[in-house]
C-alpha cells in the first residue's frame, strides 16, 4: 500500500505514540512478590476484635452453665420440641393417630371392695 | 528489626505507588514487556528484602528507579532474561475489537515504525516517551520523577515527534484516524 501521505499531523504523532505504549502497558500488574514466608496483614482493630469475640464466647459459655444448673428443676414438665412430640393421648403433633401398643394385659385389676 | 506486619503494609504501599514507574523504565531499556515485569519484580523484592533487614530508606521512589535502572542494564547478562527481543509485530499486538483487517495492517504498520524509532533512540528518550504515552506523565511529572528540567523534557520530547513523524512520512504510513 503505497500512496503519498502528507506529513502526519502532531495529532497523529500524538495518537500513534499513545495507541502503540498503551498496547504495551499491561492490563493487569501481577500482585506485589512478597516471599512466601511473609505474615499474612492484620487487619486494622484485630486486636479489638478478637478480645471482643473472645469475650462474647465466655459470656455465652457461662449463660449456659448457669441455664443448665438453674434450668428447670425435679417436676419440670419438658416441652415436646419439634413436631413431633408424643401426646399422652396417643396423638402426634402432626395430628395424625397412632396405635398404644401398651399392652391391656399389663394392667393390674382394679380392687373394687 | 522492624516488626514483618509493619514491612509489609509498607512495602505493599511503594508497590502499589511505584510498580507502573518501574516498569516504565524497565520497559523503556528493553522495549519488552514481558521482561519489564521481571525487572520489575526483581526489583521489588530487592526492596522487600531492603525493608527487612531494616535499611532506611528516605526516598524510596529514587532508590527503586536506581535499581531498575541498574536490573535492566544487567538483564542481557542475566540468567533470568528468558525471551530476548520480539519480533515487532508481536508488540504492535493490540485486541482488533471492531477493527477491519486493513485498519489492523496499517496499525501493525506504523507500531513497526514507532518502534524503529524506538530502537534509534537514547533511553533518556525513550523513558521520557514511556512515561509520557504509557503513564500519561505531563512534562513536569517526567521531570520530577526523571531529575530534568521540564525544557529538557518538551524538547525530547518534541524532537522524538518529529522524528516519528519523519519516518512515517517517509514510509508513506498513514497513522490510523
Amino acid at each position: 500500500m503505497t500512496r503519498s501521505s502528507p506529513q502526519p499531523s502532531p495529532d497523529d504523532i500524538d495518537r500513534a505514540f499513545s495507541q502503540f505504549f498503551r498496547a504495551q502497558l499491561p492490563a493487569r500488574f501481577p500482585e506485589a512478590p512478597i516471599p512466601a514466608d511473609a505474615p499474612a496483614p492484620t487487619a486494622r482493630g484485630g486486636w479489638w476484635r478478637s478480645r471482643l469475640t473472645l469475650g462474647a464466647s465466655v459470656a455465652a459459655l457461662l449463660a449456659i452453665g448457669f441455664g443448665v444448673s438453674y434450668g428447670p428443676g425435679v417436676g419440670g414438665q419438658p416441652k415436646p420440641q419439634g413436631g413431633s412430640g408424643f401426646d399422652p393421648n396417643g396423638v402426634v403433633s402432626d395430628g395424625k393417630v397412632i396405635q398404644n401398643h401398651m399392652p391391656k394385659d399389663n394392667v393390674p385389676p382394679m380392687d373394687m371392695r | 528489626m522492624p516488626r514483618k506486619a509493619s514491612i509489609r503494609e509498607r512495602f505493599e504501599s511503594l508497590y502499589s505507588q511505584y510498580q507502573r514507574e518501574v516498569w516504565a523504565l524497565a520497559y523503556a531499556r528493553w522495549m519488552d514487556a514481558d521482561s519489564a515485569l521481571d525487572i520489575m519484580q526483581e526489583t521489588f523484592l530487592r526492596l522487600w528484602r531492603q525493608l527487612e533487614d531494616g535499611e532506611n530508606l528516605d526516598n524510596p521512589r529514587a532508590w527503586l528507579l536506581r535499581v531498575a535502572r541498574n536490573l535492566a542494564e544487567d538483564y542481557a547478562k542475566s540468567a533470568f532474561r528468558r525471551n530476548g527481543t520480539q519480533a515487532p509485530e508481536l508488540f504492535g499486538g493490540v485486541a482488533a475489537n471492531g477493527v477491519s483487517p486493513a485498519e489492523k495492517m496499517e496499525k501493525d504498520e506504523t507500531f513497526a515504525r514507532v518502534r524503529e524509532l524506538l530502537d534509534e533512540l537514547p533511553d533518556a528518550d525513550r523513558e521520557i516517551l514511556t512515561l509520557r504515552y504509557a503513564l500519561e506523565y505531563d512534562a513536569p511529572a517526567i521531570a520530577d520523577m526523571l531529575g530534568l528540567a521540564v525544557t529538557a523534557v518538551h524538547m525530547r520530547l518534541s524532537r522524538a515527534r518529529q522524528r516519528l513523524a519523519e519516518k512515517l512520512s517517509a514510509q508513506d504510513v498513514r497513522t490510523s484516524p
